[in-house]
């Protein structure tokens, strides 16, 4: 078989597997630039303590745990 | 107690099957039953040849089943070689340290939510789509294919490298002992030994790239026109499914969406009856 065949099959599927870990790459380096300096406790509990806020004995609103503790009264 | 024990795990796992199979004949009864009403009302035809202007009263699905084909066939001719290449690195090139090291790379990318390669898309590949092809807001089918391409490149990934190393090792040691190159065993022996492996993942890739929704949610830009290049905006199946329901209840618009269940629940049918009987080739050819 042609020698260029030879390096032609070795030069694309090393392309294939650059390709891939770029674009994985790329996804997950821009998650966490954008989103890992937002992520912290405040985005999460607001300004509640975050045990108070875990056991709705706080209500802590316009965040990601938005809970308010009349709506668990069983706890 | 151990014979006890097996005949009522037996009886267990029958009861699980049938009622997986129960649950998958009641979901398709179910979007019939609702969508019966514009069956009955003759609408089928024009339900499938007609554009989707409900101004007019015209509720065709025809414009979506062509986008979904073309996205679903596009993302495929993306996705198809760039998994074949990965298959290649990890079985032939690359078989040790950093193929499985690749391979484990290739199993996370199977457990990443859908919604945040898209969501990553709408940030850097609908800019990028926009600036280098000018192509209007940059939400087309080309810029939901190239995130598909890279959704459905891990199904495919594993299932060819699993029928490339499938391929028995006694074809294999013939090969290395007459002296063939990587490129030759390639090939003379491994690709024409897994074809029917290389099918099933082509068909499963298909599969998936026409199920997603979010992707072509939020990529493809929901025009309701036929396409009429990759760079114009579509809106498949799932995606019109999606938006109808947010949108609407109980009025001919929404009962068509039954008609889009029923049609992507047969599409994929056809899909799994062609990778069983591959799967059922393949088991005669073993024999």
């Amino acid at each position: 078989m042609n020698r260029f065949v030879e390096i032609g099959v070795a030069l694309f599927a090393w392309l294939c597997a650059f390709v891939l870990l770029a674009a994985v790459g790329t996804v997950f380096v821009f998650l966490l630039i954008k989103g890992g300096a937002a992520l912290n406790v405040q985005t999460i509990f607001g300004d509640t303590p975050v045990w108070e806020a875990i056991t709705l004995k706080k209500p802590c609103s316009t965040v990601f745990f938005r809970r308010s503790p009349a709506r668990c009264s069983w706890l | 107690m151990i014979k006890r024990f097996g005949f009522w795990m037996e009886k267990g796992f029958l009861a699980a099957a049938l009622w997986s199979m129960f649950l998958t004949i009641l979901i398709f009864a179910f979007m019939l039953v609702l969508g019966l009403p514009l069956f009955k009302e003759g609408r089928l035809l024009s339900l499938l040849t007609s554009p989707w202007v409900p101004g007019e009263g015209q509720f065709g699905i025809y414009p979506m089943i062509i986008s979904t084909t073309a996205i679903s066939f596009l993302s495929l001719c993306l996705g198809a070689p760039l998994a074949l290449g990965v298959s290649i690195f990890i079985c032939l090139i690359q078989p040790g340290r950093l193929g499985r090291w690749l391979k484990k790379v290739v199993v996370l990318m199977t457990a990443v939510p859908t919604v945040v390669y898209a969501f990553v898309g709408v940030f850097l590949l609908v800019p990028l789509v926009q600036s280098v092809f000018s192509a209007g807001s940059g939400m087309n089918i080309l810029t939901a294919c190239f995130v598909l391409a890279l959704l459905i490149a891990p199904t495919m990934i594993l299932i060819f490298s699993n029928s490339f190393n499938n391929v028995p090792l006694a074809h294999q040691y013939a090969a290395d002992a007459l002296g063939a190159s990587s490129a030759q065993k390639l090939f003379y022996v491994i690709l024409p030994a897994s074809w029917r492996g290389i099918v099933a993942g082509l068909i499963l890739g298909a599969g998936r790239a026409m199920g997603d929704t979010l992707v072509a949610l939020m990529l493809a830009g929901n025009a309701v026109a036929v396409p009429g290049s990759i760079f114009d905006s579509a809106r498949t199946l799932t995606a019109h499914i999606a938006l109808v329901t947010a949108a609407d209840f109980d009025s001919v618009e929404f009962r068509t969406i039954f008609a889009c269940g029923i049609l992507l629940y047969l599409m994929t049918l056809i899909m799994v009856l062609a990778v069983r009987f591959l799967s059922s080739l393949k088991k005669e050819a073993d024999l």
